[in-house]
Order: C-alpha cells, then sequence, then structure tokens
C-alpha cells in the first residue's frame, strides 16, 4: 500500500482511474507522454511478464508482416538480442520483395515491450523520429510499427539491423553502458562525432518536418515545463516510497526553468551506450534509443554530458572524461565551435540537475515499481540498477548545495 | 531453528556459482546476466544482513529528527505528536517489531515531504532558505547511509572514498 501526498492510503499497483486524471491535471505534459503514461495505468493491475519463446513473438511477427507487406515473405533465424534494460530485442531475417529492390534478404530487428518498461516510451514517435533522422545522422532504417500491439504481444516496432559495437571488445563496464572506458584509440574520434552528430540534430529544422506525434512548444519554459511534468507524474505513479529530496530537486527545478533560446530536436538520452561504432573505422554506425526524443532546450543534451557520474578519470587519473570522451569543459567549446549555438553554462548546470533527477525517477521509482509487478523481461537489471539513484542524488545535491 | 538465512544464504549462492552457472549456455546472454545478479543480491544479502535492524533504526531515528524539526518551524508539530510519539518510544525502549520500524519511517518520509511542500507554499524567501538548508543537510547524511549500503554494487567511481556502512553505523572502527 502506498500513501500519496494528500489522500487516503491506497494501492498504486491496482490504480484508481480517478486518481490517475487527477494526475493527468496536476502535471499536463505533450499528448503522445500522456497517451502513453495513462495506458501504463491501465495494465499496471494486469499479469507480470511472462517468459515468451521466441517462436510466440514470431507468430506476431509473421501477423504485423502479413498486414504490412501482403505478398509472400519469410522470416528465420530469429534470436534474443542482448542489451537495453528496458525493451525485448529479437534479430531476424527476412526474405521479402522490397519495393524498389525486388527479392531481398536482410537481417531486422524487433522492439517490443515488455508488460512495464524501466522508461515507458511510444513506439510510434520512435518510429516516426527514427523515418525523420533517416540521412540527417546515423540511424537503422525503421520499417513497421504496431504502436497498441494489435499484432504483437506488445507495441513494437521493426527496424535494420545496424553492425557495430557500444563499447570496445575485452572492456568491462557496469549493465547499461554507463561509464564505458572506450580507451585512447576511440576516444578522440567518437568524442569529435558525438560533437558533430549532437550539433546536427540541434540545428535540424525540426518546423519542415511536420512532426506528427509530438507537440509544438511555445517559446519561452513550456517545454521545460511538459518535460517536468512528464517526470513528475512518473514519480507520483510509480515510486514505492516518499523519496524527500527527490521532492525537493523537483522543487527547485520547476522554480529555476530557463526560457528556452531556440527549440531543438533534443534526444534526450545522448550518451555513451546508445551510439553503435565500427571498431575498425572508428565511425559511428548508428544512434539508437530514439524513444524519449522531443523539442526543447539543447542545453538538455549538454547538461547530460556535464553529469560527473556518466564518466570516468582518464588513464592518467588527472581529467574527469565526459561520457567516457573528452573533459566537459573542452566537450561545451568544440560543440559552440562545431554548432555555431552558444552554449549558457547555467543551463549547463541545470540540466545537469534535471539529468539526476530523472535518473532517480526512473530507477528508484519506474524500475523498483516493475520489478514489484514482476513487469520485465529482466526484473534484477532494473533494479539494481536503482543501486545508481543515490550517487545520481548526491551530484545534484552538491550542486545545490553550492549554486543554491 | 537450524535453517537459518546466515547460512543458507552463502549456500544458494556457492551452488549457483558452482553449478548452475558453469552449466549455462554462454551465449544467452540474458540468462547469464540474470544469474549473476542474483548471486550479486544474495551475496549483498549474505554480508549486510547482521547491520539491516541498525539501519533501519538510524533511518527511523533521522527521519523522525527532520521531521520533528520541520514541523517546530512550520507549527505543525501538533499533528504529527502521535507518530512522533511512537517513534519516542521505540527509541526509549530499544525494543519494536522490525515491521513498524519500516512502516514508521515510510510514514515519516511522506511527512516530511507534505511539510517541506507547506513550507515553499508560504512564499517566504527566509523560511524557504532555511528549508533548503535543512534539506540539504538531511539529503547528505542520508545518501552517504544509502551509497555506502549499495556500495559493492560497483556503482561508485572511487568506492575507498565512501565510508562502510558499518563504519557509519558505528558497528565498525575506522
Amino acid at each position: 500500500m502506498d500513501m500519496p501526498t494528500n489522500g487516503p492510503i491506497f494501492d498504486k499497483a491496482r490504480p484508481d482511474p480517478a486518481w490517475v486524471d487527477q494526475l493527468r491535471r496536476r502535471f499536463p505534459t505533450e499528448r503522445e507522454w500522456d497517451h502513453v503514461l495513462s495506458s501504463k495505468q491501465r495494465r499496471r493491475a494486469g499479469p507480470g511478464y511472462t517468459p515468451l519463446a521466441v517462436s510466440d513473438i514470431v507468430g506476431g511477427l509473421e501477423a504485423l508482416l502479413r498486414h504490412e507487406i501482403g505478398g509472400d515473405f519469410v522470416v528465420s533465424d530469429a534470436k534474443w538480442l542482448a542489451g537495453g534494460a528496458s525493451k525485448l530485442q529479437i534479430a531476424f531475417w527476412l526474405e521479402w520483395d522490397k519495393p524498389g529492390l525486388g527479392k531481398t534478404r536482410e537481417r531486422l530487428v524487433l522492439r517490443m515491450e515488455p508488460p512495464e518498461s524501466a522508461v515507458e516510451t511510444s513506439r510510434a514517435r520512435e518510429f516516426e523520429i527514427l523515418r525523420k533522422m533517416n540521412g540527417v545522422l546515423a540511424v537503422p532504417d525503421v520499417y513497421w510499427v504496431d504502436p497498441d500491439g494489435t499484432y504483437l504481444q506488445y507495441p513494437a516496432l521493426v527496424c535494420g539491423f545496424v553492425n557495430g559495437v557500444t563499447k570496445p571488445s575485452g572492456i568491462t563496464s557496469s549493465v547499461t553502458g554507463i561509464g564505458i572506458n572506450f580507451g585512447p584509440k576511440f576516444r578522440e574520434p567518437l568524442g569529435a562525432q558525438v560533437i558533430r552528430d549532437m550539433a546536427i540534430m540541434h540545428k535540424w529544422d525540426w518546423q519542415a518536418a511536420d512532426l506528427q506525434s509530438f507537440d509544438l512548444p511555445e517559446p519561452g519554459t513550456q517545454a521545460v515545463e511538459w518535460n517536468l511534468n512528464h517526470w513528475a507524474r512518473v514519480w507520483e505513479e510509480d515510486c514505492n516510497e516518499a523519496v524527500p529530496f527527490v521532492s525537493e530537486l523537483a522543487h527547485w527545478l520547476r522554480h529555476n526553468m530557463p526560457p528556452i533560446d531556440r527549440v531543438s530536436l533534443t534526444h534526450n538520452d545522448f550518451r555513451s551506450g546508445n551510439f553503435l561504432f565500427d571498431e575498425g573505422s572508428g565511425q559511428i554506425t548508428s544512434w539508437l534509443d530514439w524513444e524519449l526524443a522531443h523539442l526543447g532546450d539543447r542545453h538538455q543534451e549538454l547538461g547530460f554530458f556535464a553529469v560527473d557520474n556518466m564518466g570516468h578519470m582518464n588513464e592518467a587519473g588527472t581529467e574527469l572524461l565526459s561520457h567516457g570522451l573528452m573533459p566537459i569543459n573542452r566537450l561545451l567549446e568544440e560543440y559552440e565551435k562545431e554548432s555555431g549555438l552558444p552554449d549558457d553554462r547555467r543551463k549547463v548546470e541545470y540540466y545537469r540537475v534535471f539529468f539526476c533527477y530523472r535518473a532517480a525517477v526512473i530507477i528508484l521509482g519506474t524500475c523498483i515499481r516493475a520489478a514489484m509487478g514482476g513487469k520485465t523481461h529482466q526484473d534484477l537489471t532494473v533494479v539494481w540498477l536503482s543501486a545508481f539513484a543515490y550517487r545520481n542524488l548526491e551530484e545534484a545535491r552538491e550542486i545545490l548545495e553550492r549554486i543554491g | 531453528m537450524e535453517l537459518r538465512p546466515e547460512f543458507l544464504l552463502p549456500a544458494i549462492s556457492k551452488t549457483l556459482k558452482d553449478v548452475i552457472l558453469p552449466a549455462l549456455d554462454e551465449t544467452h546472454q540474458v540468462a547469464q546476466e540474470q544469474l549473476k545478479l542474483a548471486i550479486g543480491f544474495l551475496d549483498i544479502l549474505a554480508s549486510q544482513r547482521h547491520l539491516l535492524f541498525a539501519f533501519d533504526l538510524d533511518e527511523l531515528a533521522r527521519h523522525a529528527e527532520m521531521a520533528r524539526g520541520l514541523a517546530g518551524l512550520l507549527g505543525k508539530s501538533a499533528d504529527h505528536a502521535e507518530l512522533l510519539a511512537e517513534v519516542g518510544q521505540i527509541s526509549g525502549n530499544g525494543v519494536a517489531d522490525p515491521d513498524r520500524i519500516v512502516a514508521i519511517t515510510r510514514q515519516l518520509r511522506q511527512v516530511i515531504v507534505d511539510l517541506v511542500e507547506d513550507g515553499y507554499a508560504r512564499g517566504d524567501a527566509t523560511l524557504a532558505a532555511d528549508i533548503r538548508h535543512r534539506m540539504n543537510e538531511y539529503a547528505r547524511v542520508q545518501l552517504a547511509r544509502e551509497r555506502a549500503w549499495v556500495l559493492s554494487m560497483g556503482f561508485e567511481n572511487a568506492p575507498d572514498a565512501v565510508p562502510s556502512i558499518a563504519l557509519q553505523l558505528g558497528k565498525a572502527v575506522a
């Protein structure tokens, strides 16, 4: 049983629709995020994750393909794909009559949600932004989407398989890519490409792109508020026990919202571990996990790079490498040069606090809640991640102690 | 009663490491990872189980102190008198149901959140600054305890810089 801020004791594992409606009114956010979070609450009292055989998933996949392709096709060699704490992923080969190319055999990936995810997001939005980014940045080709789980067990999308690694072979790292050590060989070239791609993304003309699943914010703080409301709602819906300092951070963030000088597309999880690169050429082959993308402040990305906890010291032990790439001051200077856009260090600090807060919401709130309900395909992974919350909260505490 | 967790937890962990892990398909990465995490959790439970009650008592005392201070600051001591009196009884007697201790601490966490919200809503800058300072000091100690409790899970860049949970709880000497 849980206790909301002002109200009777109730059970968050079986949320009352009236309570969810009250949270929707209290924390207005983008329509697609609202849809996704409300759907999660409707599923919450439902069953946990039941192990699925690859063959079960392939059955749903074939139903989706029959609907989308119409003609003959063959699915073969379907296998679980490791990586990522939040989605079920299967790689498979598809033989089909590809429009414009004729008979084709290619390797594809199915990304499907478990009953509840570490981060609940929209497959429709991920599908749309992957389509729009094709030709702008290195991203997987995207083919089909089942946004509401009509054909598959849960919402899913099908995209191309991209070769590459998230970390150099033979280097150990923690479960989701936190603190990846790329080593001296890859660090410089990857750092330059990350900055280049971030600048391209932030300068991309989203207004010409007709984004259907994104709400377009007014200039000022509307996008910041939507974003804060999104995570405040997630915390209220998911947290198992009150964590006073998480609430303190939410309060600080709301009372210090910086106006946005230029609305940009932000990936919102642009970090080491979310791009693949080729170990032979050192080139980034794909940016992954676009599911949190939204229209907001470019400083959001820069603030994420400024989070100390996502970096590690260089070999000499003299400098902290932001996300394992380069010192943060150099990264910000290079970004300014590459993009021609100024970086405001106060806003960078603001979003540094935001990411520490968001990490706590996700891993102390949603991860624990999802595992308590047995809702994921790897409950222990999401629980293990919860331990990372405290370092993030301590980093935010130190910032607030310094800047007030 | 012989089947006690102090030896069962290490025994289960040892069996998983010695028998099950080597028999697992090396190419099944998800299964490998989940088993290693299961072993990791069992090892943490085995090594820190004897500190759990002290951890919970310490949390109870600190949260009660924080709630009492905030309630006094905001003139709301009477609202939480009963809950805080129960904490006083537990502290005085040194004996309590462990589940009750956790339940009261949960209530106190929410009381703190509500009091802080109330304080900020009053729009008094001096009061808000006082609350912010108290919250930061409270979080400093709370997060030090939490980080020490999960130290062995490998998320610290400089684990030697984090005082052990036994040391923080007064159950070990430096």
